[in-house]
């Protein structure tokens, strides 16, 4: 409210804020204190202000007008003209303002997001100066992969490239907290140098890059400042104190300032937060060279281009290939972009979209606009007309238009401004994850400026529009009266106008049917496994604390066992990626026999590492062979299941089961190729996202590759999946105290959580476009009245001659539909021209769609008929010797 | 306008009435006034800060009220910014022309027994 006040305030002279300014909040403040808890009283209180203003601003900047400039005189005159005007007419003024208000208010809202979102840099100094590296493996069509130690290592090495270079990897560790219980915390392993890259600096202690420059290996453990002031207590000696962190006690070196954020891409599945943080070795080359899982982040050097940037991560990955033969094989470059444009990708479409509706809808709101200004211009063609032959100059009229088109613009942009404010707020606490950047979006000034432009243009095109059609009227023939009785075939001003809004409203429900379809596709889309009735929580077995494959596994399947035995369990498993969880993909190549080191990749496919239950607890479908069995363990003959896409890619000519692989598992801390023979062929799952399709996964019995983290999927016949946590939090805990249940969520939340972004972005749509559907509905409406009106004495005549009512109703239904066919045809022309720019946003249908494109074209005429269907009646009703008096 | 009243006896528009009737009995700062037109008319008018203030500016340029001076401040408690407005004698002139011509009103109403 505050805003409002500050807002109102700006459109008062300066010499009228120097003065009462002070005063003026005061007794603002005592309105706000008056309807404080009254019905509606934030409501009441922004009507009586702005009301308040409506009144005063203007008379004050006549006042001030008058006094100094004798020219201006007449625009102080024409101005309080104008807002008398508006006044006496305060059904049009309302109108106006608010539909102007909400198109502005629409753009202010959006943009803000978009600004913040898209343009305001990354919280990190020179943020401008940081880049993204990823893989490219060019041979099996895979882009946007994490990079190895080593090839990091290379990019350090490139001279002149990066200022700094590092990477991390998002996996969780268990802390025990201060009231020592055992939580799980998302955690990275990191280069020594990956603070400096972001140039952050610690909040307390250091981070790992002293240790390392100074030759010792960098020890211990980072915090965050949330972890440190949360779970720790916030105890001010936390620096020399040890933590329980998967069970191996560590010392905490360094707590980071509070509120970091790390911002990457969503596809590189690293959270924007991450609480425990350990250092990989200094010396990066002592690592495995294949194993991809930094997701790596330099800061250039000063002046350094992306295009020479690109040509130095070339040669460093080109010297990794020359150096390690582990890396010859896989062909794969580099590709560097901007960290900040990388972050946003896939918001950025989102909020381009919605700009576009946005604008759109503004311009329908000018076009309302400009239909009132028009129609209210017909009704005062007498007084224009009265002043023009008393002697006023067309100069003057048009002053006194523009002033009014000004007035209804500042009033308009005040709501704007103040929607848009409240609206970005609401669009905040609505945005999915992808948007999620900063931490809150403001109205600075980058935003007002757009909002002003927007609204300058804004008015232009409904305050100059009609200006021509109103000064053109010749003033003796409105005089005598001879206005506005007859009918040419030529299209009046105002019926261009409704034709537009038809159009701009077909345009932004054809993009939010598609929109829709894509949500409704969605839901529906053939994820490969049962959402409905399945919990999920994750556990992690930390390999400090249970080092050994045989003790993993032990624990997986004594939770397996517990779990599937509570009353209401139907069936339960566990794997090391869960679908459309938050996890950090593990892919390689995994060929079937005799295929050459320089095809493998080919071949690659997502490691998955599931128990014996897993199956079955996801509904799973089995096409060929059989599941898992608790015989598959450590002792038994590698085994392994694929899905559909995998057998068809490695065994196009027959059957899988019984063929060899050459998949990697993970046994003794290392991932190490192995052949395994196919038991089973499974339904593909989408497990990124409902809309990507697999690119081809290799399940491993868990026994045979026991990795450190597992979530488990429970499907019981409870109602409500989460009824089970206690009961599951108790067996865990049995199993062994060091386990701790985490991130418990229902598959149908997981799925909801996929599926955010287009139900957001349909969700606004659908907003813009009924706003626009009802504006456009009302204007076709008002068109076909005042056409109706027109023709009056023209139906009264024909009616007295003889005519029937259907013949009477058939014409003004014609009028109207042909207004609203022409606005449709066009409306169409140019959904068809800009729906494309939709396509990454659309899933399951096409930006041409011919189903949408003519269901919205049906649905839109049945409205221009139903508009049009009550003047035309009420023309049915005329009497025509009243009409023909008239 | 409705509100040129420049040295006559013309009905005064409303506002103007409202502020000279607070300022009849003692001077006031602007939140004071709004206040006092609320409690005399009941709860019905509560004033507008761009509506009064354009009326204080008006008022004062026709001289129909004062802006006090540090000496003419009521109690010295107040914050010193706050600005005390008085009225005049020509202010107290147009006050009782106003509130006559309207009791005469009134009287008719009555007689008339559209008031009881």
């Amino acid at each position: 409210m505050e805003r409002l006040a500050r807002l109102l305030l700006l459109l008062y002279p300066s010499s009228f804020r120097r003065r009462f300014e002070r005063e003026w909040q005061e007794i603002a403040s005592w309105h706000r204190e008056r309807l404080a808890g009254a019905r509606f009283g934030r409501t009441r209180l922004a009507a009586v202000l702005l009301m308040d203003t409506l009144r005063a601003a203007p008379t004050a900047y006549g006042d001030v007008l008058v006094s100094g400039h004798p020219y201006l005189g007449s625009v102080g005159q024409d101005l309080r003209h104008a807002v008398r005007g508006l006044r006496r007419g305060p059904l049009f003024a309302a109108a106006a303002v608010v539909s102007l208000g909400v198109g502005i208010g629409s753009n202010t809202a959006i943009f803000s997001v978009a600004n913040a979102v898209l343009l305001q840099p990354l919280p990190y100094p020179d943020a401008d100066r940081l880049a993204i590296v990823w893989n490219e493996f060019a041979s099996s069509g895979q882009s946007r992969l994490p990079l190895s130690p080593v090839e990091v290592a290379e990019l350090a090495d490139e001279p002149g490239l990066f200022e700094d270079v590092g990477g991390v990897w998002a996996t969780s560790v268990t802390v025990l907290d201060h009231e020592d219980r055992l939580i799980q915390v998302p955690a990275g392993r990191v280069t020594p140098s990956f603070f400096s890259v972001l140039g952050v600096e610690p909040a307390l202690g250091r981070t790992f890059v002293a240790d390392a420059r100074e030759g010792r290996r960098p020890m211990g453990v980072v915090i965050s400042h949330e972890l440190w002031t949360g779970a720790l207590g916030g105890d001010a000696n936390i620096l020399g104190r040890t933590v329980r962190v998967d069970g191996a006690t560590v010392d905490v070196v360094g707590v980071l300032p509070e509120g970091l954020k790390l911002h990457f891409p969503p596809d590189g599945s690293i959270p924007e937060r991450l609480d425990v943080y350990s250092s990989l070795p200094w010396d990066l080359r002592s690592l495995p060279p294949a194993l991809h899982y930094l997701r790596v982040i330099g800061r250039l050097s000063p002046g350094m281009d992306l295009d020479r940037a690109q040509r130095g991560v070339d040669n460093a990955a080109e010297r990794a290939r020359a150096t390690y033969a582990e890396l010859a094989v896989t062909e794969d470059r580099f590709s560097i972009h901007p960290l900040q444009g990388d972050a946003v990708r896939q918001a950025r479409p989102v909020l381009l979209a919605l700009l576009g509706g946005v604008g759109l809808f503004l311009l329908l709101a000018s076009a309302n606009v400009a239909s009132l200004v028009l129609a209210r211009a017909s009704v005062r063609r007498k007084e224009m007309a009265v002043r023009s032959s008393l002697g006023a100059s067309g100069g003057r009229l048009a002053q006194l238009l523009v002033l009014e088109s000004l007035v209804i613009g500042a009033l308009g942009t005040a709501l704007g401004l103040w929607l848009g404010s409240a609206g970005a707020r609401v669009l905040w606490s609505l945005r999915p994850d992808g948007i999620a950047r900063v931490d809150s979006v403001a109205l600075d000034g980058t935003v007002v400026g757009f909002t002003l432009v927007v609204s300058a243009v804004a008015v232009l095109i409904f305050g100059l529009a009609p200006m021509g059609a109103v000064l053109r009227t010749e003033a003796a023939q409105v005089l005598r009266g001879a206005d506005g009785r007859t009918v040419g075939s030529r299209r009046t001003a105002r019926e261009w106008v409704t034709v537009g809004e038809v159009a701009i409203g077909i345009v932004l429900l054809v993009g939010t049917a598609l929109l829709g379809q894509t949500v409704a596709r969605l839901a529906r889309a053939e994820l490969g496994f049962e959402t409905g009735n399945v919990l999920t929580f994750k556990v992690a077995l930390p390999e400090r604390s249970f080092p050994t494959d045989g003790e993993r596994t032990r624990l997986a399947t004594e939770i397996d066992r517990r779990i599937s035995a509570l009353p209401g369990v139907t069936a339960a498993g566990a794997t090391s990626h869960v679908p459309l969880g938050t996890w950090a993909n593990w892919a390689d190549a995994a060929p079937p026999d005799g295929i050459p080191d320089d095809e493998r990749d080919v071949f690659f496919a997502d490691h998955r590492s599931v128990t014996a239950g897993y199956l079955a607890a996801l509904g799973l479908e089995l096409v060929e062979g059989r599941g898992f069995r608790e015989t598959d363990d450590a002792d038994s003959s590698p085994v392994v299941v694929v899905d559909r896409t995998m057998a068809r890619r490695a065994f196009p000519d027959g059957p899988a089961v019984g063929k060899t692989l050459h998949p990697s598992r993970y046994v003794g801390g290392r991932f190490v190729p192995t052949p395994a023979v196919v038991v089973g062929v499974v339904e593909d799952v989408r497990d990124v996202s409902p809309a990507r399709p697999s690119g081809g996964q290799v399940y491993w019995p868990f026994a045979q590759s026991a990795r450190w983290e597992l979530t488990w999927a429970v499907r019981t016949e409870r109602a409500d999946p989460a009824d089970l946590l206690p009961d599951i939090r108790r067996e865990v805990r049995a199993v062994s105290p060091d386990l701790a249940v985490a991130s418990e969520r229902s598959m149908d939340e997981l799925l909801a959580g996929a599926t955010d972004e287009a139900r957001f972005v349909a969700l606004l749509g659908g907003v813009l476009a009924t706003l626009a559907l009802v504006v456009a509905a009302l204007g076709l409406y008002s068109v076909v009245t005042y056409v109706a009106i027109q023709r009056m004495r023209e139906f009264g005549l024909r009616m007295v001659l003889g005519a029937r009512r259907e013949q009477v109703l058939n014409d003004v239904l014609r009028d109207g539909v042909k207004l609203g066919a022409l606005g449709i045809a066009v409306g169409l022309a140019t959904a068809l021209a800009l729906t494309r720019f939709l396509g990454s946003l659309l899933y399951g249908v096409s930006p041409t769609d011919p189903l949408t494109l003519g269901g919205v074209a049906v649905f839109f005429l049945t409205v221009v008929v139903v508009a049009s269907l009550g003047p035309a009646v009420r023309a049915t009703h005329v009497d025509p010797v009243t009409a023909m008096r008239d | 306008m409705g509100n040129e009243n420049r040295g006559t006896t013309k009905p005064v528009a409303g506002t103007f009435f409202y502020v000279l009737l607070a300022l009849a009995d003692r001077e006031r700062y602007g939140l004071d006034i709004a206040k006092e037109v609320e409690r005399r008319t009941g709860g019905d008018i509560a004033l507008g800060p761009g509506t009064l203030y354009n009326a204080v500016r008006k008022m004062l340029d026709q001289g129909l009220i004062d802006e006090c001076t540090d000496e003419e401040r009521p109690a010295a408690q107040d914050d010193p910014r706050r600005r005390y407005y008085r009225i005049t004698r020509a202010g107290r002139h147009v006050l009782s022309t106003e509130a006559e011509r309207l009791e005469v009103l009134v009287k008719a109403a009555r007689a008339k027994r559209v008031l009881s």
